[in-house]
């Protein structure tokens, strides 16, 4: 090798690669790979390194990313669920990104003077001025808003982009919808390819959310091998697959390859509804004459506890206030007792694996607005937040998988030595490594050894 | 717990000022934010009636009012303060001393404000019936730096309240959520994309 380019390579800076790949289950994955119907994931194993890793309490994507961009727990990033919800106004909203109070990857690395190119990852609706690109994820509604810079947005108008297939759309025809997905997926990757080309970038992220919803919709039809979409199902995640092989012929000696999911996935059996069982031990009541339908309609004065979905507990004092004291201990015991009594009265399976303290699992400014216990089912099971009477269970026909917060996925295309307790929050302190930037204090986890000679 | 800040409201008389603090007033106390308005009009008549409009005077009336700022802006309390102001050395000690000193010049041509003056103070000025009236015969020193511009002239006043939330949040002295993202349509299109994934 000449002086030259012996020189040039030592100059050349490290790039990283992230094609996120949401809610895939590793063990899914492994069995793919072994049946050989991802040979790129296998490859990608082979040569490199794979893992099992465990998302974040709650397991939902606009959590489990908002960790993975900001290295932080929701105490401190400040996105707490899909909806969340304000006591004082008794209104619920949808965080977004102007919520979420820590600094991500893109700005850390915009002060770094490094460019990235971030399409599609949750929770970055509206999407902030970074040093790059930046196509935001499902929370936005119109193609006009969905991109910094704003005029990229008439460019992936050309392109047909499409933020997210529309999920109303399977209760009607699970068929119609499945051709959602291929046309979405498809178009995703052509977005990415062509932006890949054109952008200088020392970061790409590119978020597959087909994954995530065609395990929400035919999750059970998958694994199963079984029904008229099952097999169109599957093509979803090898269409993903021979991305990830395009992607890995594209990728140089100087760029490391992440493929990563945010939490894993299982068959659904049944969804539980917290609020109803709440209801019916005494726990929530609601304001006489409201409807007694929604958050604002609770009486918190005489609750002592409500949920959001996804079994997000949070406790409350005779007066309104957050619980304190001794009445708190005994509401945590008395809750955690009759919450892990719970089974399906189906098969008498038992609903709840732990409750968890979030004063173990939050801290950081906004831990306040945290919930005060995270009700963890078994496999299987999906904690619901509806308000209001009705059914504690319900079966879903359309609806047939659910978030798991162990089994999600990771690949490198180096060799790793991922920690004991490895989890997506690890991952932005080792992405910064490998850019050779430097970790903010404010990132909880170290950078793991990653050798990307 | 609340974040006290004072946002001071500098210009020509009749350029704006109180109509847009008054309605960014109300816009806060919608958030829940404690707010408390310092104006000159309403200040004058109480606080400080015993003072006339010489430059002695007018220095010890932004003096007093820069005391009553500094003590609820280290309170917690958001102070929109709505003076004409017109020196710079002034402004600045009201700077050293509140927290969060946030410095609003609302701009708008000697025209204008004139053409807007309902009590008319700019006629009489010309007269000479009031002297020493900034604007007429008596300068405005514009601060070289303020965090935001307000352009009366351009904007309609809904646009200025906007920009006068926008720098608040981007200061971070109010919560980052006041704005809506979406609109009402827009919210609805997503709680039903969240409903449809089984989210809510």
């Amino acid at each position: 090798m000449s002086l030259r380019n012996w020189l040039g390579r030592r100059r050349a800076k490290r790039r990283v690669v992230v094609i996120g790949v949401d809610g895939s289950p590793s063990s899914f994955l492994h069995a793919g790979m072994a049946n050989n119907m991802f040979p790129n994931l296998r490859r990608l194993c082979q040569q490199g390194t794979c893992a099992e890793l465990n998302s974040v309490f709650p397991p939902v994507s606009s959590v489990a990313w908002t960790t993975f961009l900001t290295g932080v727990n929701p105490g401190r990033h400040n996105i707490h669920g899909f909806i969340d919800g304000n006591r004082e106004t008794g209104q619920m909203f949808i965080p977004t990104a102007r919520n979420r109070k820590a600094p991500t990857l893109m700005s850390i690395l915009a002060k770094a003077d490094r460019r990235t190119a971030v399409i599609n990852v949750p929770v970055t609706y509206p999407p902030e001025p970074v040093n790059g690109i930046l196509v935001s994820g499902f929370l936005c509604t119109e193609l006009d808003k969905v991109s910094y810079p704003a005029n990229l947005a008439e460019w992936l108008r050309q392109q047909e982009y499409i933020i997210d297939a529309d999920a109303w759309v399977a209760h009607e025809s699970k068929e119609r919808f499945m051709g959602m997905l291929e046309k979405t997926l498809a178009k995703r990757i052509a977005v990415a390819r062509q932006l890949w080309q054109w952008e200088k970038w020392d970061y790409f992220q590119i978020h597959i959310m087909e994954t995530d919803r065609v395990n929400h919709f035919y999750f059970e039809e998958m694994v199963n091998e079984d029904g008229p979409l099952a097999e169109r199902a599957l093509g979803i995640y090898q269409e993903t697959d021979r991305f990830i092989g395009e992607m890995m012929t594209r990728v140089d000696d100087d760029t490391t390859l992440i493929v990563l999911s945010d939490h894993g996935f299982c068959t659904l059996k049944a969804e539980f509804q917290l609020n109803v069982w709440l209801q019916q031990h005494g726990y929530l009541s609601y304001r006489p004459g409201t409807e007694k339908k929604s958050f604002g309609d609770i009486d918190f004065a005489h609750s002592t506890a409500f949920s959001f979905i996804p079994g997000r507990l949070y406790l409350l004092t005779r007066n309104g206030e957050g619980a304190a004291g001794e009445d708190r201990e005994h509401l945590i015991n008395d809750l955690t007792v009759a919450l892990k009594t719970i089974s399906w009265p189906e098969t008498g399976e038992s609903l709840v694996s732990d409750v968890l303290r979030g004063s173990e699992l939050f801290f950081g400014p906004h831990a306040w607005r945290a919930p005060d216990l995270i009700v963890h089912p078994h496999h299987g099971f999906d904690i619901k937040g509806a308000f209001g009477d009705g059914e504690l269970w319900k079966k879903q026909d359309v609806l047939t998988g659910t978030h798991t917060y162990d089994d999600a996925f990771f690949a490198i295309n180096a060799t790793a030595q991922t920690p004991t307790d490895f989890a997506i929050i690890d991952l932005p302190p080792t992405i910064l490594s490998i850019l050779g930037v430097d970790v903010p204090e404010q990132m909880e986890r170290s950078p793991f050894p990653v050798d990307v000679s | 717990m609340q974040e006290g800040f004072c946002m001071w409201f500098t210009g020509l008389p009749c350029s704006g000022k109180t109509t847009v603090a008054d309605a960014l007033a109300d816009r806060l106390r919608k958030l829940n934010v404690r707010v408390e308005r310092l104006d000159g009009d309403i200040v004058r008549k109480s606080l400080t009636r015993d003072l006339g409009f010489s430059k002695r005077d007018r220095d010890l009336n932004i003096e007093r009012v820069t005391f009553v700022a500094k003590l609820l802006s280290r309170n917690g309390v958001a102070t929109l303060v709505t003076f004409v102001s017109p020196y710079i050395k002034a402004r600045d000690n009201a700077r050293k001393e509140c927290t969060n000193f946030v410095e609003v010049l609302v701009d708008a041509s000697v025209d204008e404000c004139e053409r807007r003056d309902v009590k008319g103070m700019y006629a009489k000025a010309r007269k000479g019936e009031i002297k020493d009236f900034t604007g007429v015969d008596d300068p405005y020193e514009p601060p070289p730096n303020p965090e935001l511009i307000l352009y009366t002239e351009q904007e309609s006043l809904e646009e200025s309240v906007e920009r006068c939330l926008e720098k608040l949040a981007e200061l971070r002295l109010i919560p980052v959520e006041y704005k809506e993202d979406y609109t009402l349509e827009e919210e609805k299109t997503i709680q039903k994309r969240l409903e449809d994934l089984g989210y809510l």
